[in-house]
């Protein structure tokens, strides 16, 4: 039998049989579930990124702690036990106020030619006729 | 270039921008084949609310599987596997007893009987044929539903039920002849 015309019954029963209809927001009800399945992942793999800078950062502290120890370790042990130190009033400054004098007016210059340069870039050119 | 082809391509394109972010563009394979997906859900679960849900799951699950999606097939036959390995899933976990039919039985029936009867379209033989369809179980009424209302290729389907071609062949012409041998038991 040629198949176009084979169980045309059949056919008509099952196209008949189909009463399901979706309801008409079944798409924006769907979309917003995928929406919230696009933020729970982006969350998920925040976090992931989150755990993994953080066990990089210790794993990186660790090593540059161990490093430091092997490599520099009897010298930090050296900065950390107490020495004598000179008495604060034995350390002399010769030229302390001195310095002090020279360095002030430097900076006052420093100041004035700093303030030109501002207000000779900063101030608005009138328009030439 | 083929219209089949052309959507195809089209398909892959959408598919390949939706990977890239574009995520509202998924609103086309929803209005495209939702009612289709829901109509072969609903078939194999015989339940509207439940086939709602399941619906909507099959396309999340596509949805989230996206990047698997390799472009072999068309997304059509995609969706409608999903839809399938869902349904019948959920249709199991249910068990709802169905007609099971001896093969020595079916065997001795004539493919002619068969195909008269089938082919018959008087309004009381719709009716038996209507009643006859609700016996048969799940995966059956899956394959008829594809075959006969969504008018699909036995290929397709074959790979949508996750058969080969030649079996699915069998089964359908399986299904025919208990659809024949219910029929005739409501007769009598």
């Amino acid at each position: 039998m040629n198949e176009e015309l084979k169980d045309r019954g059949l056919k008509k029963a099952v196209r008949e049989q189909t009463t399901f209809r979706l309801p008409s927001n079944f798409t924006y009800r769907t979309m917003q579930k995928v929406e919230e399945a696009i933020r729970l992942r982006e969350k998920k793999s925040e976090r992931r990124i989150l755990l993994a800078t953080i066990a990089a950062a210790i794993f990186l502290i660790g090593v540059s702690g161990t490093g430091l120890v092997l490599y520099f370790g009897d010298s930090i042990r050296e900065a950390f036990t107490p020495t004598t130190l000179p008495q604060s009033e034995s350390i002399q400054i010769p030229c302390f106020y001195l310095l002090l004098i020279l360095t002030i007016p430097l900076f006052i210059l420093f100041d004035r030619w700093m303030r030109k340069l501002y207000f000779k870039h900063h101030t608005p050119k009138l328009p030439e006729f | 270039m083929r219209l089949t082809d052309k959507m195809k391509d089209n398909e892959r394109h959408i598919i390949q921008r939706i990977l890239r972010g574009e995520t509202a563009l998924y609103e086309h394979f929803l209005n495209t084949y939702g009612q289709q997906v829901f109509i072969l859900v609903a078939r194999i679960v015989s339940n509207q609310e439940d086939a709602e849900e399941l619906t909507q799951d099959v396309f999340l699950k596509a949805f989230q599987h996206l990047s698997s999606f390799k472009g072999t097939s068309s997304f059509s036959t995609w969706i409608y596997s999903i839809a399938y390995n869902t349904a019948i899933s959920n249709a199991r976990k249910k068990k709802i007893d169905t007609f099971v039919m001896d093969d020595a039985l079916l065997a001795n029936i004539s493919d002619t009987q068969v195909d008269e009867a089938l082919n018959d379209e008087r309004e009381e033989q719709i009716a038996r044929l209507s009643s006859a369809m609700e016996q048969l179980n799940s995966e059956e009424r899956a394959l008829i539903s594809l075959f006969y209302y969504e008018e699909k290729p036995l290929n397709e389907i074959a790979i949508i039920l996750g058969l080969t071609e030649s079996n699915a062949k069998v089964k359908l012409h399986r299904i025919r002849k208990k659809i024949y041998v219910l029929m005739k038991q409501e007769k009598v």
